[in-house]
C-alpha cells in the first residue's frame, strides 16, 4: 500500500532530516512511529501525505509514485487517507460537527444525507454533548477527539495519526488506542506516530523508530 | 468716442472677415478686427482641458479603487490561510476550493459596493431634490449643483462601479487562493 525507497529528504538548504529510508506498510496493518522529539515523525507524515515531496528516492502510495501526480489526483488520493494533525488543525469558525462533516461537505454531500453518521462518530469519540459549539471553547482533548474524528469520518483506507494522545490523561489514551485498534480491525491500516513508550507498551504492534535520520522497523 | 453700430451677418452666406480685416488695416492702420472667434477658440479649448483633466482624474481615482479591493482582498484571504489548508488536506480539489472563496467574496465584495453605490445613488437623489436647485430652473445659468445632476448615465456608472468592485473582488479571491494553494504544495 506504501512503499518508501531510499528516500531523502532536506528542508530547504537545510541538513538532511530524513536519510536513505526504506520500507513499506501493508493493507490492514497497525504500526507505531516512534522516536525523540524533532526525530522527524511529523515530516515522515507529511510525505505519506503528499504535503511535501522527497528531495531523493521513491515514494509509492496506492501503487501510484507520487512524483507523478496532478493536483487533482493528489486530492482525490487524500480522500483514501485519514490524517490526525499534531496540532489539530480545526476551523475556529465551524462547530464541532461542521469540523467533522468538512471531508463529507467537500465531497459535495447534503446535510441530510451526513448527520446521523456524523453524529454517531461524534459520539463514538464521546463529544456527544460537545456538537455544537466552536473549537476555541473545547479542551486539548476534546480538540483532539474533534481531530480524529474528522479523520475517520471518510472511512479512509490508511490513518495517519501524529501524537494523538499527547493532550490526553493516561485513561482517556487507553481508549483512544482501543478505538484505533478497534478501526484497524475493521480493515484500515493505521500509522500512530508517539513518544510514549507506556502507550506502545500496550498493544503489541510493529515499530518504525526514527534516529539520526535513518528509519528502524521493528517486526 | 466709440460708437456701436449693431450689424447681422448673414449665416447662409457669411462675410469673407479675412479680407475684410485686411482691407482695414490697409486703409486705417490704427484699426483692429476683432471678431470674438480667437476668444471663444480658447474658451473651448479650456473645457476640453477641464473635460481630460477630469476623465484623468476619474481613471486615477478607479484605479486606486482597484487596488484597495485588490490589497483588501488579498490580506482577507491570507487570514484564511487555515481554511486553504485545511480544505487542502482533507481532499478537495484546488478548483473547489477557489470556487468556494471566489463566491464568499463575490458575496462580500457586492454587499460593499451595494452600500458605497447606494449611498452615492442616495446622494445624487438628495441633490436633485434640492429647493430651487433642481433641473431646468435656469438652464442659462448653471450652477455647480445643476452639473451634480448625474442623470441616467450617472446612476448607470455607479452600478458599473458596484460590478467591477464585486468582481475585482472575487477574482482576487480566486488568484490568491490558487496562490497559496501553491505555496502549501
Ligand atoms: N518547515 C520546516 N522547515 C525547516 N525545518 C523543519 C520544518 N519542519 C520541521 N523541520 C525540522 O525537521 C526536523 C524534524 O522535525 P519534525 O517536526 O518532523 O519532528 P518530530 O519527530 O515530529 O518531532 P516532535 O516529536 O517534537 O513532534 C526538526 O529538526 C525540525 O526543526
Ligand atoms: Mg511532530
Amino acid at each position: 500500500m506504501v512503499r518508501f525507497e531510499n528516500v531523502g529528504l532536506r528542508y530547504g538548504m537545510g541538513p538532511e532530516v530524513l536519510k536513505d529510508v526504506t520500507f513499506s506498510i501493508q493493507p490492514n496493518s497497525f504500526q507505531f512511529l516512534t522516536g525523540p522529539s524533532g526525530a522527524g515523525k511529523t515530516t515522515l507524515m507529511r510525505l505519506l501525505f503528499l504535503q511535501l515531496k522527497p528531495t531523493r528516492g521513491l515514494i509509492t502510495l496506492f501503487g501510484r509514485d507520487v512524483s507523478s501526480l496532478d493536483p487533482d489526483e493528489v486530492a482525490v488520493i487524500r480522500r483514501r487517507i485519514g490524517i490526525v494533525f499534531q496540532d489539530f488543525r480545526l476551523l475556529d469558525h465551524l462547530t464541532t460537527f461542521e469540523n467533522v462533516a468538512l471531508p463529507l461537505r467537500i465531497l459535495g454531500k447534503e446535510e441530510s444525507s451526513y448527520r446521523a453518521e456524523v453524529s454517531e462518530i461524534l459520539h463514538w469519540v464521546g463529544l456527544g454533548d460537545r456538537m455544537h459549539v466552536l473549537p476555541p471553547v473545547l479542551s486539548g482533548g476534546e480538540k483532539q477527539r474533534a481531530a480524529i474524528a474528522r479523520a475517520l469520518i471518510g472511512r479512509p483506507e490508511f490513518l495517519l495519526a501524529d501524537e494523538p494522545t499527547g493532550n490526553v490523561d493516561p485513561t482517556l489514551a487507553r481508549r483512544l488506542l482501543r478505538l484505533f485498534i478497534e478501526l484497524n480491525k475493521s480493515g484500515t491500516s493505521v500509522l500512530l506516530a508517539t513518544h510514549d513508550i507506556a502507550l506502545m507498551d500496550q498493544f503489541d504492534a510493529r515499530r518504525l523508530v526514527i534516529s539520526d535520520g535513518r528509519l528502524y522497523v521493528y517486526d | 468716442m466709440p460708437r456701436i453700430i449693431v450689424l447681422r451677418l448673414d449665416a447662409s452666406s457669411p462675410p469673407d472677415l479675412v479680407r475684410l480685416k485686411r482691407v482695414l488695416t490697409d486703409r486705417i492702420p490704427t484699426a483692429t478686427l476683432d471678431d470674438h472667434r480667437a476668444w471663444s477658440r480658447r474658451l473651448g479649448a479650456m473645457a476640453e482641458g477641464v473635460l481630460v483633466a477630469g476623465l484623468g482624474l476619474l481613471a486615477l481615482v478607479t484605479s486606486a479603487t482597484i487596488l484597495s479591493v485588490v490589497f483588501a482582498t488579498r490580506a482577507a484571504v491570507a487570514t484564511n490561510r487555515t481554511v486553504v489548508e485545511v480544505l487542502h488536506f482533507v481532499g478537495a480539489r484546488d478548483g473547489f476550493i477557489a470556487a468556494q472563496f471566489q463566491r464568499h467574496f463575490l458575496k462580500v465584495g457586492a454587499q460593499g459596493g451595494a452600500i458605497g453605490g447606494g449611498a452615492a445613488a442616495l446622494l445624487f437623489l438628495a441633490v436633485s431634490f434640492l429647493p430651487g436647485l433642481a433641473t431646468g430652473m435656469e438652464p442659462d445659468a448653471p450652477s455647480v449643483l445643476t452639473w451634480l445632476q448625474p442623470g441616467l448615465w450617472g446612476y448607470a456608472g455607479i452600478l458599473l462601479a458596484v460590478l467591477l468592485a464585486s468582481g475585482v473582488t472575487a477574482l482576487t479571491s480566486r488568484i490568491t487562493v490558487y496562490r497559496t494553494l501553491r505555496m502549501i504544495q
